[in-house]
C-alpha cells in the first residue's frame, strides 16, 4: 500500500461535516443547552410575530371579507345619468353599482301575508334599498338576489316584521299630493334573510324596478305595470325653430317685440326663393316669411302659441320646424335606413301657402303625438292610399322604438311625418322617452337617480375611488378609516416587532459565538490533530460552521414546535371571539422560511469567530501544550 | 543531489536547522544530515528539552524550520520527483501529511467524540481509500483491540488507546508513521506487546518508523537505527542540540 498523494480535496464533503455533528453529540447535554439556548431568543420572537401576523391578518381578513367595509355611499343625493353608471360598471375596482332612488321614496309599510293574502303578523316601517346581480352585500350575507317579485330582508327587518324566507310580504305605498290620501300594494316574496353582519338596519332588499315603481307613485305618477293610478308624464314635442308666414311684412320693432319673452332670441326674414334648399320645400303665397330661433333650448309648444297670440289677427300661419330624424324601418325580416322629415301644415295650408312640391297626400289633423305616427314616402307618384304597419327605430342620444303607418310605396329614403311627431321624436336628443302601446302615448322616461349603491372589489380601492369620486365632485362617506386604522396599526406592529426580533437576533448570535468560540478553545487539541491528519487549515473553518448551523436549526425546531404548541392555546383561548378558520397566531410557510433564512445568516455570522480563531490555531502549539 | 541512486529513500534533510526562542533563552535544533528510507525503524532518544518534539514537527511537515539546504519528499506517484518542502504550501503539506505520514502521539491522540473505529478508519476516509471499514477491522484484529471497536476511546486502557492509535497511523498505507512516546503511559508487560505488534505490522507494510523514546532499552531489539542528540552551549543562553546517528556496532 502507498500513500495517495495525488488526492486534493480531503474525504467525502461531508466528512467535516459528520465530524461536527459527532462532535456535538459527544458533548450532547452542552449541545442540547446551546439549542435551548438559542430556542429561549427565537421562541418568542416567533410568538410575538406570530400574534402580531395572526391578529393583524384577523382584523384585515375581517375587513376584506364583510363587505360594507367596501361600499362607497354617497353623502348628499344628486342627479346620476344612466350613462354615468354604465361607466361606472366598467370600472374594474367597482364589483358592484345599482342606482338608487331618492330616500324619501324608500319608505313603505310592510307586513307578512297571511294564507288569505291579508296582513297576519305586525306591519313595520322598512327601508327599501335597490339590488341587482352580484351585489355582494346579499351574496356574502347567505343571500340571494331577489327575483322580479323577490325581495330579501335584513336580520332585523326579518325580526321586527316575524317574517322568515318563503313567506310573503305584503307592501302599502302611501302619497299624499295636494292633500289626496292615496295609497297601493303589491306582495313580495322573501327570497332569503340575511346575516346580522349585513348591517342592523330595517332594509328590505328589492329589484331596482320594484323601487323604482314605488317612487313613481309617491311621485304622483301611475304605474300601470303594478295598475297603480296617477298622472302620466306625457312626454311632449320640441322643434328646432318656427316658420311663420304673413300677408304683410313685421317692422323691426314688431320683430324685436316678438323675440321679446317668447321663448325665441332670433328671427329672421326668408326669400321663398332659397327655401327649398333649408326646409325642404317653398311658399309661393306672397307675403312675408320669417324664421323665429331659439338659442339655447328648443323650442317647445308654449313658446310658439306665444307668438301666435302676438300675432292674432294678422293672418299669420306658423309652422313648427323640427329638424330630420335618421330612422331604421323594420319590415318582415328587411330594414332600412330613411331620413323622416317632420312637415307641420295639413293640407288646406299647403294648398293656402301654395307650397311647393305640394304633397300628394292628406295628412290626418291628430290630437296627440301618438295618434300621428304615421309617415308618407316621399315622391309624387306614390299611392299614399296604401299603408302597413313598420317598426321604426329612431337612434338619436336616446333611443326609441315605435310602430309607424307607412303611406305610400316606392323605395324614396324620404319619409315624411307630423310636425308633432317630429318634435317628440327630436325630444330624443335630450331624454329618454318610452312609447306606451297601451295608452298610445308618449311617456318621459326616467333621467337621472339620486343616488347608489356601491361596492369595490377589494379594500385598498375604497380610497382610490373615494379621491376619483371626490375629483367628479361627488363626496362620499367610506369605511376608508377603519381601513387605515388597521394598516397603521400593522405598521406599528411592525416596527416593535422589528425592534425587539433585532434585539434577540443580537443575543441568540452573540450567544452562539461565544459558545462557538469556547467550543474551539476547548477543542484546541482536536483541531491539532485534524490537522495533523491531513485535514487543510480550511476546510476546518467549516467545522464551527456547521456546528453553528446545526445548532441554530435544533433551536430553529424546537422554536417551530413550541410555536405551533402555543398558537393552538391561544386560538384555544380566543376560540370564542373568532371564528372556524380564523387564527389569532399563526405564521405563513414564507415566514419560516424567511427566519431559517435569518438564523442561518445569524450562525454564520456566529461562526466567524471561532472560524478566526481555526485559521490561527497552529497545530504544533494544540498539539504540546499538555 | 548525488543519493538519488538510493532507491529505498524517501526523506532527505541536509543541513535543517529551527531555532526557537523563550524568555530570552535561545534553542536552536540543527539536524546535519538525515536519509529516511522504506522500511526503517529508527528510535530516536535524548533527555527531555532535547528536540525530540521540534524534530517530529518538522518531519511531520507541521514546522517549517528556518533554514535548509535540503528538505525533499519523494513523490509517491512519480519517483524521480522530489518535492522541495519549503516550496509548498498550507493545502499540499496538508496534503503530504493525510497520503504520507501516520502519527501515533503520546496517549494516543484519538478523538474523543469518535468511537475507535470511526477514529481508525479517519485517515482513510480522509484519503478515500476503498474498504476502508475492512482495513480497519483487519488492523483492530492484529492488534487484539476488535472488542473496542465501538467504544469512545474515553473507555479505553491506556494500552487499548494506543493500539488503536497504531491503527490509526498505519491504516492509511503511509510511507512513515511518527510516534511520540508510543508506549510512555504503559506497563512494561504492554509496552513490549505493543512494541512487538507494532514493529510486526510496520515491517508487513513496509512503513518506515521514527519513534521517539526515552526507553531505549525496550526498543533496541526492533530497530535498525538509533538517532540522538549532542548538546553544545554557546554561551549562556543559547544551546545548540544536534541530531545524531549512533552508529550500530555501538548499540547492538
Amino acid at each position: 500500500m502507498s500513500g495517495n498523494s495525488n488526492t486534493k480535496k480531503e474525504g467525502s464533503p461531508w466528512l467535516v461535516l459528520s465530524l461536527a455533528a459527532k462532535d456535538l453529540r459527544h458533548e450532547l447535554i452542552l449541545s442540547l443547552c446551546l439549542v435551548m439556548a438559542v430556542t429561549a431568543v427565537l421562541g418568542p420572537v416567533l410568538i410575538l410575530f406570530g400574534l402580531k401576523f395572526g391578529s393583524v391578518q384577523l382584523l384585515r381578513s375581517r375587513l376584506i371579507e364583510d363587505p360594507r367595509n367596501r361600499e362607497i355611499r354617497p353623502i348628499s343625493s344628486a342627479r346620476y345619468q344612466p350613462e354615468w353608471f354604465l361607466k361606472m360598471q366598467e370600472m374594474p375596482e367597482i364589483s358592484f353599482i345599482t342606482p338608487m332612488t331618492r330616500q324619501i321614496s324608500t319608505s313603505v309599510d310592510a307586513c307578512v301575508a297571511g294564507s288569505d293574502s291579508a296582513c297576519s303578523g305586525e306591519t313595520v316601517s322598512l327601508d327599501l334599498l335597490p339590488t341587482g346581480t352580484g351585489d355582494p352585500l346579499l351574496l356574502e350575507n347567505k343571500g340571494t338576489i331577489p327575483g322580479p317579485d323577490g325581495c330579501v330582508l335584513t336580520r332585523f327587518a326579518a325580526e321586527k316584521a316575524g317574517a322568515k324566507t318563503g313567506d310573503r310580504i305584503n307592501i302599502t305605498i302611501r302619497r299624499v299630493i295636494g292633500g289626496d290620501w292615496r295609497k297601493a300594494g303589491l306582495s313580495l316574496h322573501v327570497d332569503a334573510v340575511l346575516d346580522a353582519r349585513a348591517g342592523a338596519i330595517k332594509a328590505m332588499f328589492v329589484p331596482l324596478s320594484v323601487l323604482e315603481q314605488v317612487e313613481r307613485y309617491k311621485d304622483g305618477e301611475a304605474v300601470p305595470e303594478r295598475g297603480w293610478e296617477g298622472k302620466q308624464r306625457t312626454a311632449f314635442a320640441e322643434f328646432d325653430g318656427l316658420l311663420v308666414w304673413l300677408p304683410a311684412p313685421l317692422t323691426k320693432l314688431e320683430q324685436i317685440k316678438l323675440r321679446t319673452s317668447t321663448g325665441f332670441s332670433a328671427v329672421r326674414g326668408i326669400k321663398p326663393a332659397g327655401m327649398e334648399k333649408e326646409f325642404g320645400f317653398s311658399i309661393a303665397a306672397p307675403g312675408s316669411i320669417y324664421f323665429f330661433t331659439t338659442r339655447k333650448q328648443a323650442a317647445r309648444q308654449d313658446n310658439i302659441d306665444n307668438i301666435a297670440r302676438r300675432l292674432r289677427g294678422r293672418g299669420a300661419i306658423l309652422l313648427p320646424i323640427a329638424a330630420p330624424v335618421n330612422a331604421r324601418l323594420r319590415e318582415d325580416s328587411t330594414s332600412r335606413n330613411v331620413t323622416l322629415r317632420s312637415l307641420g301644415f295639413t293640407a288646406d295650408t299647403a294648398k293656402r301657402l301654395q307650397i311647393t312640391p305640394l304633397p300628394q297626400w292628406v295628412l290626418n289633423p291628430a290630437d296627440s303625438p301618438a295618434a300621428s305616427l304615421q309617415a308618407f314616402i316621399a315622391g309624387d307618384n306614390t299611392d299614399h292610399s296604401l299603408s302597413r304597419v313598420v317598426q321604426a327605430d329612431i337612434r338619436e342620444k336616446n333611443s326609441l322604438t315605435v310602430p309607424l303607418i307607412i303611406y305610400g310605396e316606392g323605395d324614396s329614403s324620404t319619409l315624411y311625418i307630423p310636425a308633432e311627431l317630429g318634435g317628440i321624436l327630436r325630444l330624443l336628443r335630450e331624454r329618454p322617452i318610452h312609447y306606451n302601446a297601451e295608452n298610445n302615448a308618449f311617456l318621459l322616461s326616467r333621467q337621472a337617480y339620486a343616488g347608489f349603491r356601491l361596492y369595490t372589489t377589494t379594500i385598498d380601492e375604497v380610497d382610490g375611488l373615494r379621491r376619483n369620486l371626490g375629483k367628479e365632485g361627488i363626496s362620499v362617506a367610506t369605511e376608508a378609516d377603519r381601513i387605515r386604522d388597521v394598516q397603521e396599526l400593522n405598521h406599528y406592529l411592525n416596527l416593535i416587532f422589528y425592534v425587539i426580533a433585532a434585539a434577540a437576533a443580537a443575543g441568540g448570535a452573540a450567544t452562539l459565538a461565544a459558545s462557538l468560540y469556547g467550543s474551539v478553545e476547548r477543542k484546541r487539541k482536536e483541531i491539532g490533530i485534524l490537522r495533523l491528519l491531513g485535514f487543510s487549515r480550511f476546510s476546518l473553518l467549516r467545522f464551527p460552521l456547521y456546528q453553528g448551523i446545526i445548532l441554530t436549526f435544533g433551536g430553529f425546531v424546537v422554536a417551530s414546535s413550541f410555536f405551533f404548541a402555543l398558537s393552538l392555546l391561544i386560538n384555544n383561548l380566543f376560540a370564542e371571539k373568532i371564528r372556524e378558520n380564523e387564527s389569532l397566531c399563526t405564521l405563513t410557510p414564507g415566514h419560516f422560511a424567511l427566519f431559517a433564512a435569518v438564523m442561518l445568516a445569524i450562525a454564520v455570522v456566529a461562526a466567524l469567530g471561532a472560524a478566526l480563531r481555526i485559521l490561527r490555531l497552529e497545530p504544533v502549539e494544540a498539539l504540546r501544550d499538555e | 543531489m548525488n543519493e538519488v541512486s538510493d532507491n529505498l529513500s524517501f526523506y532527505r534533510l541536509k543541513g535543517v536547522s529551527r531555532r526557537r526562542e523563550k524568555g530570552g533563552i535561545i534553542f536552536e535544533l540543527e539536524i546535519p544530515e538525515l536519509i529516511i528510507r522504506h522500511g526503517d525503524f529508527i528510535a530516536v532518544t535524548g533527555p527531555s528539552g532535547c528536540g525530540k518534539s521540534t524534530l517530529l514537527d518538522i518531519l511531520g511537515l507541521i514546522l517549517q524550520p528556518d533554514c535548509n539546504q535540503t528538505f525533499t519528499l519523494r513523490r509517491s506517484g512519480d519517483p524521480n520527483v522530489w518535492d522541495d518542502i519549503a516550496t509548498l504550501g498550507e493545502a499540499r503539506l496538508a496534503d503530504l501529511r493525510k497520503a504520507k505520514i501516520g502519527y501515533v502521539l503520546q496517549n494516543g491522540g484519538l478523538l474523543p467524540f469518535l468511537t475507535v473505529r470511526e477514529n481508525i478508519e479517519l485517515p482513510a476516509r480522509l484519503n478515500r481509500l476503498k474498504n476502508t471499514r475492512g482495513r480497519a477491522a483487519e488492523l483492530a484484529g492484529k492488534l487484539g483491540i476488535t472488542e473496542q471497536l465501538d467504544k469512545k476511546p474515553a473507555q479505553l486502557s491506556g494500552g487499548q488507546r494506543q493500539r488503536a492509535a497504531i491503527a490509526r497511523g498505519l491504516v492509511h498505507g503511509p510511507a512513515i508513521v511518527l510516534a511520540d512516546e508510543p508506549t510512555a503511559a504503559v506497563d512494561q508487560i504492554n509496552a513490549v506487546d505493543i512494541r512487538n505488534q507494532f514493529s510486526d505490522l510496520a515491517r508487513q507494510q513496509q512503513v518506515a518508523v521514527l519513534m521517539v523514546t526515552h526507553d531505549k532499552k525496550l526498543v533496541l531489539p526492533v530497530i535498525n537505527r538509533l538517532l540522538t542528540f549532542t548538546t553544545e552551549k554557546r554561551g549562556t543562553n543559547h544551546t545548540v542540540s544536534r541530531l545524531q546517528e549512533v552508529p550500530a556496532n555501538e548499540w547492538q
